[in-house]
């Protein structure tokens, strides 16, 4: 019965993602954008053992620095929704903390476009 | 004494009573002639009446292998079907992962899951196919795999986890068989209760313990249980009742064949039944190695990629030039004040019509583009010739 | 077999992978947008101070790499991948480059990333320019200012700007520059443009 073939079927996920995300629904895109920059907040004295190994996982990885959620899905390899579910979850727990990209009302700010334009001519000449 | 003899009523009454003699012992030999028949007749009929007896069960027995071969066969389809729609299911979550169209896919994902385990549970019991192979998984994956097999599976919570793996032969039958009792726990308690699961390391292995705030079981329901827990159990499925209880008949022909022990005969502290699975050390292993470490996907480290053959381009309008030529597209208030204020007048005046037609067309080359992945779900077809199975 | 959607082993990121002064930073995007194929990862890889990520699956890896492929004739079954790079402008802005691919099957995809971009840099390439069509028609249609950047591939001769324009049917103003995406110089001149127009414009 085993033809080369039959090497080639694999099983999904043993863990299937909407249990991952425990059925919680997804963000607003105002609450966590591509761009929203996120962190692990200052206080985390202990986590509790409830969390699960992919939660624990976004924590490290938020826990150095910050990082956009478009980047944070990048590095993690989950779908980019289901690390949002995720990343939401944890900030309302109060794990991370996030910093919503540039208001609407200011994007078409000459401040800001100016400041880009300078910065690009002075990386690239 | 002469005139005796002379007398013709004596030779009458002589004659008379051999008769008579001869008339009772033609029917003593009748009569005995009869009951050695009638015996006969018993043995010859209760000979036929075991001949039956036995055809009946054999038939009966014929029967039940046929259905169980039918059945077997129907759910290997099946389930060959599940794991293959389940298999596109994580595709499509992974491409459509920033879209709201994930928050569906997962939900068609859930349901894909229970009607998977559906079909698997009845192939237990037709001691049919339990899937593709697994490999060695974490004790904590393994509960959340059958979490996720339950309707309900938002009501069940993980309090404790051990550092644990479940060798790769046991992954499916224990997810299955604990999906089974996560079923009933959910189902036979009330919907704003919570199922908790605890993780224990005991003596004799790895205790997985249900807990739910049901009514519990009387002493009736707890022996069915026992009855179809233990090897006495109903051995055919015709047995079920209807609408039939697969559950714990799927978990007594798990625990047998994968040898861990389950057992429903305490209470939980809330009330409800306590459903314990006891795995032993032989289906256990460490605590299986993550796989090779995932770099994040990066360009780098993406294959070579193979060319093919030529695109076919559209025919459309050209420019004087003999270049394609395009129209400009008015925008569409769909992402309001996301760009400072479009120039609508400045450009040309497209009809809505052709703006939708646009869309259409953008979204038709799309899946035009995509053609070829049909050709990568068909590799899952030949679901239904491995993976392990039973006996 | 595939061992779920894990995380792999716990990411070692080095500092420099996280965004510099994060706490004070504003985040901006710009678009990367063109057909399949065309260059949009190279662009984004020539020019970002990261290396550049994707949110591509990992089944189909292989195909998804053709859109690197210079002048690639290829087999179209590239997914819908979103990658995406970064560069520090300042200690007050980060910018952040979205590739969009060009098959645009999902309105709603476009729509999360049309929502607050700057504005888009259309590659084309000029052999292929009626597969470009689709992907300016929803960029126009999202109300995003774009720019063209023309990829220009060895070898292939070079069109003359007006007879684009008039292709593309391209507003007077709309800045078309020509730019080689494998280089940073010339990717970081056509990011410029598009900025300059973009400003012209808030103006």
């Amino acid at each position: 019965m085993n033809g080369p073939e039959d090497f080639e079927l694999e099983a999904a996920e043993l863990v299937r993602p909407y249990v991952i995300t425990k059925g919680r629904g997804l963000p607003d895109d105002d609450q966590l954008s591509l761009i929203t920059l996120v962190t692990a907040a200052p206080e985390q004295v202990q986590r509790p053992l409830r969390l699960s190994p992919e939660e624990q996982r976004l924590l490290d990885l938020c826990s150095a620095g910050y990082l956009s959620v478009a980047e944070i899905a990048g590095h993690t390899r989950l779908p980019l929704g289901v690390v949002r579910i995720m990343l939401a979850g944890l900030t309302e727990a109060g794990y991370l903390i996030t910093r919503p990209p540039v208001a609407r009302a200011r994007l078409a700010d000459k401040e800001l476009l100016e400041e880009v334009l300078s910065g690009l001519r002075a990386k690239f000449g | 004494m002469t005139e005796y003899i002379e007398n013709p009523a004596l030779w009458a009454l002589v004659v008379l009573l051999l008769i008579v003699i001869a008339v009772v012992v033609r029917q003593r030999k009748a009569a005995m002639a009869l009951r050695q028949e009638i015996a006969g007749l018993r043995e010859y009929y209760s000979d036929l009446e075991h001949h039956y007896m036995q055809s009946v069960a054999a038939a009966q027995e014929q029967a039940e292998e046929a259905t169980k071969t039918v059945l077997k066969s129907a759910m290997r389809t099946l389930q060959g079907l599940a794991a293959e729609q389940q298999l596109i299911l994580s595709r499509l979550q992974t491409k459509h992962g920033e879209s709201v169209i994930l928050q569906d896919l997962l939900e068609i994902d859930h349901t894909n899951s229970q009607f998977g385990r559906r079909a698997q549970s009845i192939a237990v019991l037709c001691d049919g196919w339990l899937g593709r192979h697994r490999d060695n998984a974490s004790v904590y994956d393994v509960v959340r795999s059958a979490q996720g097999r339950v309707r309900h599976f938002r009501r069940v919570e993980i309090l404790s986890q051990v550092d644990f793996g479940i060798s790769s032969r046991a992954v499916e039958p224990v997810a299955l068989a604990l999906a089974e009792l996560l079923d009933n726990a959910t189902s036979y308690s009330s919907p704003d209760t919570v199922v908790e699961i605890n993780i224990r390391t005991v003596p004799k292995g790895v205790a997985i313990v249900v807990d739910d705030a049901g009514v519990g079981m009387n002493d009736e329901e707890r022996a069915r249980a026992e009855r179809l827990l233990s090897s006495d159990r109903v051995k055919s499925v015709a047995g079920l009742g209807n609408p039939p209880q697969f559950g714990l008949a799927v978990i007594g022909v798990l625990s047998e064949r994968f040898g861990f022990e389950v057992s429903v005969d305490s209470s939980s502290p809330y009330g409800g039944v306590r459903a314990v699975v006891l795995l032993p050390h032989e289906l256990l292993t460490s605590m299986p190695e993550k796989k090779a470490p995932a770099p994040p996907m990066t360009r780098s480290s993406v294959p070579p990629p193979q060319p093919n053959g030529p695109e076919p381009v559209p025919a459309s309008p050209t420019t004087t030039d003999g270049l394609p030529l395009r129209r400009r597209k008015r925008p569409m208030a769909i992402v309001p004040g996301s760009a400072p204020t479009p120039i609508a007048s400045a450009r040309s005046g497209a009809e809505t019509a052709a703006i939708m037609g646009a869309f259409q067309r953008g979204t038709r080359s799309g899946r035009a583009a995509r053609g070829d992945d049909a050709d990568q779900t068909s590799s899952t077809r030949g679901s239904s010739s491995e993976g392990h199975e039973f006996s | 077999m595939v061992s779920g959607p894990s995380l792999g082993e716990r990411p070692s990121l080095q500092s420099r992978d996280y965004v510099a002064g994060g706490a004070t930073q504003t985040a901006v995007k710009i678009l990367v947008v063109g057909h399949f194929a065309v260059g949009k990862t190279t662009f984004i890889g020539s020019i970002s101070e990261i290396e550049p990520l994707s949110t591509e699956e990992t089944m189909t890896r292989a195909a998804q790499d053709l859109d690197d492929l210079k002048g690639v004739r290829g087999k179209t079954t590239t997914t819908v991948a979103m990658d995406f790079g970064r560069l520090t402008i300042s200690d007050r802005v980060v910018l952040y480059l979205f590739g969009t691919p060009g098959q645009v099957r999902f309105v709603q995809m476009w729509e999360d990333m049309a929502r607050g971009a700057l504005g888009a840099l259309v590659l084309v390439d000029p052999e292929r320019l009626a597969d470009s069509f689709a992907v300016i028609d929803l960029i126009e249609q999202y109300g995003l200012d774009y720019a063209i950047a023309v990829n220009n591939f060895d070898g292939n001769p070079q069109r003359a700007e007006a007879s684009l324009r008039e292709a593309l049917d391209l507003l007077d103003d709309t800045p078309v520059v020509t730019c080689d995406a494998r280089d940073e110089k010339s990717s970081a001149a056509a990011l410029t443009t598009l900025v300059s127009y973009l400003l012209a414009r808030a103006g």
